[in-house]
């Protein structure tokens, strides 16, 4: 039981950050680049519940945090993705959650993590936040976010509810 | 809320957190140099895995990038090189129009012709048997019915209908056509009709003892006012003699010198000249050719046929 759930949690981290870095990073997309982990917390989130999400989101800010390309002081995403995945757990009952609310969530939750980013890197003294693209970073950052939350929540549900049906919401 | 052991994880979580980002935060290498260099190192190998895996895709993402561009340049250099080979193509065709004129202004110059030059736009259908081509210039460039037409070589035609900016010519060699000719060097006149071949006219002759000889050149008679036709034009010369001199009809087949399934430039004599210039205008003659002289020695065949008057039987005689 425990080990499936890890297993599952393992390769969608490796996944998710492998893609995001590899490939969704080196589209040249205008305007932020499409935040794969962070669906995927959310995603993790809205499938085990807040605790698990926490513990997963965790996990990927501080891998992300410490793997290449990545500059941030060490902790930020962690912290960021825990409180995502807090939210994506409890904002909306998981009765309530209809595909297109689903979708909402998701933008919202990746607006305010590109924002609380860019505020707790500037007050950590991080002078690499450009505040005048902050607006159209939000604005792609979301769209790219509702356009991957579909395609990364549904499965991972699914395979949840399959493999894992006991620890499911 | 959370259950109170998960509330005592994400509390862990969270303070690790934050010792890291503090440790982090004081500069320098700090704990983590290791660990960062380790994980870097592990994730590392990972995302160059996924690069390999995912380069095809991006590879595919760059060609779409670049094939709009591809095809802009592959438009851009159709279109230099269309533009290239129209300037090529048009400097070889203004070369050919260039010595056309050239050849229309010795002429004009040679004659005193006043003229105006002009393009052949269109040619008549032959099906309709009539030989007429159609000339860019008409009624505003002073044109006027019955003007005669030439070209650097001879005479080309009449001008039958004037428009306002186009006129039509009627050539020589249309079956409807007359025109007053002289036999150069000499006074004997004939009346000159196209036959409808373009080649190969008939000139028939007034006096049926006139001397006439292959190879001798027709011009223009001249008209009054030089309308229609302006004197002292070539037209063409005698390639064969039918009948036999004191006929009632003596027929020479004229050759004109105009090449008239292929006009171009033409020229069309506005003003003719004030005094007939005879024979000023005709090409100097290659005295190597041998039918082309006209002296009655020269070509024994035909002098006989012309002096004796034997009562040969033409063989074209129709």
């Amino acid at each position: 039981m425990w080990l499936r759930q890890l297993l599952i949690l393992t390769v969608t981290l490796l996944i998710a950050i492998t893609t995001q870095n590899a490939f969704l990073s080196r589209l040249g997309l205008p305007g932020a680049t499409p935040d794969l982990v962070l669906v995927s917390v959310i995603a993790v989130a809205m499938a085990y519940g807040a605790s698990m999400g926490m513990i997963y989101g965790f996990a990927a800010g501080i891998l992300l945090d410490f793997a290449p390309s990545t500059a941030g002081v060490i902790g930020v995403n962690a912290l960021l993705f825990m409180a995502a995945a807090l939210a994506a757990a409890r904002a909306v009952d998981p009765r309530d959650r209809t595909v297109p609310i689903m979708i909402a969530l998701v933008a919202g939750i990746t607006a305010g993590v590109i924002l609380a980013r860019g505020v707790l890197d500037s007050v950590l003294g991080h002078p690499t936040v450009v505040w005048g693209s902050m607006a159209e970073l939000l604005l792609t950052g979301a769209l790219y976010s509702a356009i991957l939350a579909p395609i990364v929540v549904m499965p991972l549900g699914l395979v949840v509810k399959k493999f894992t049906p006991e620890v499911a919401v | 809320m959370l259950q109170r052991r998960a509330r005592v994880v994400v509390a862990i979580l969270v303070v690790i957190t934050l010792t890291f980002a503090i440790l982090d935060l004081r500069g320098g290498k700090g704990p983590f140099a290791t660990f960062r260099s380790v994980v870097g190192t592990a994730v590392g190998s990972i995302e160059s895995v996924g690069a390999a895996i995912f380069s095809p895709v991006l590879a595919v993402g760059s060609w779409w990038g670049t094939w709009g561009d591809q095809r802009d340049q592959i438009a851009a250099l159709q279109a230099q090189n269309k533009a290239l080979s129209d300037l090529v193509r048009r400097s070889a065709e203004d070369r050919a129009r260039a010595d056309a004129l050239d050849g229309l202004l010795k002429v004009a110059g040679a004659g005193r012709y006043r003229i105006t030059p002009a393009e052949v736009i269109a040619v008549g259908p032959e099906q309709e048997f009539s030989w007429t081509v159609t000339i860019d210039i008409g009624t505003q460039d002073g044109i006027e019915r019955d003007m005669s037409v030439i070209n650097a070589d001879g005479l080309v035609g009449r001008v039958s209908a004037v428009h306002r900016t186009t006129s039509t010519v009627v050539l020589i060699v249309d079956p409807s056509v007359s025109v007053g000719a002289r036999i150069a060097g000499s006074e004997e006149v004939g009346i000159l009709s196209g036959t409808g071949d373009q080649n190969s006219l008939e000139f028939q002759m007034l006096n049926p003892l006139a001397k006439v000889d292959v190879g001798q050149a027709i011009v223009t008679f001249g008209s009054k006012n030089g309308k229609p036709y302006a004197p002292g034009i070539p037209i063409g010369e005698v390639t064969e003699v039918r009948g036999t001199a004191g006929q009632l009809t003596r027929v020479a087949a004229i050759r004109p010198f105009a090449d008239l399934t292929a006009l171009t430039i033409v020229g069309v004599v506005v003003r003719p000249p004030r005094t007939d210039p005879r024979d000023s205008v005709l090409p100097a003659r290659p005295a190597t050719e041998p039918s082309a002289t006209p002296t009655p020695t020269a070509s024994p065949s035909s002098s006989a046929e012309l002096l004796e008057a034997t009562p040969q039987p033409s063989p074209r005689a129709s």
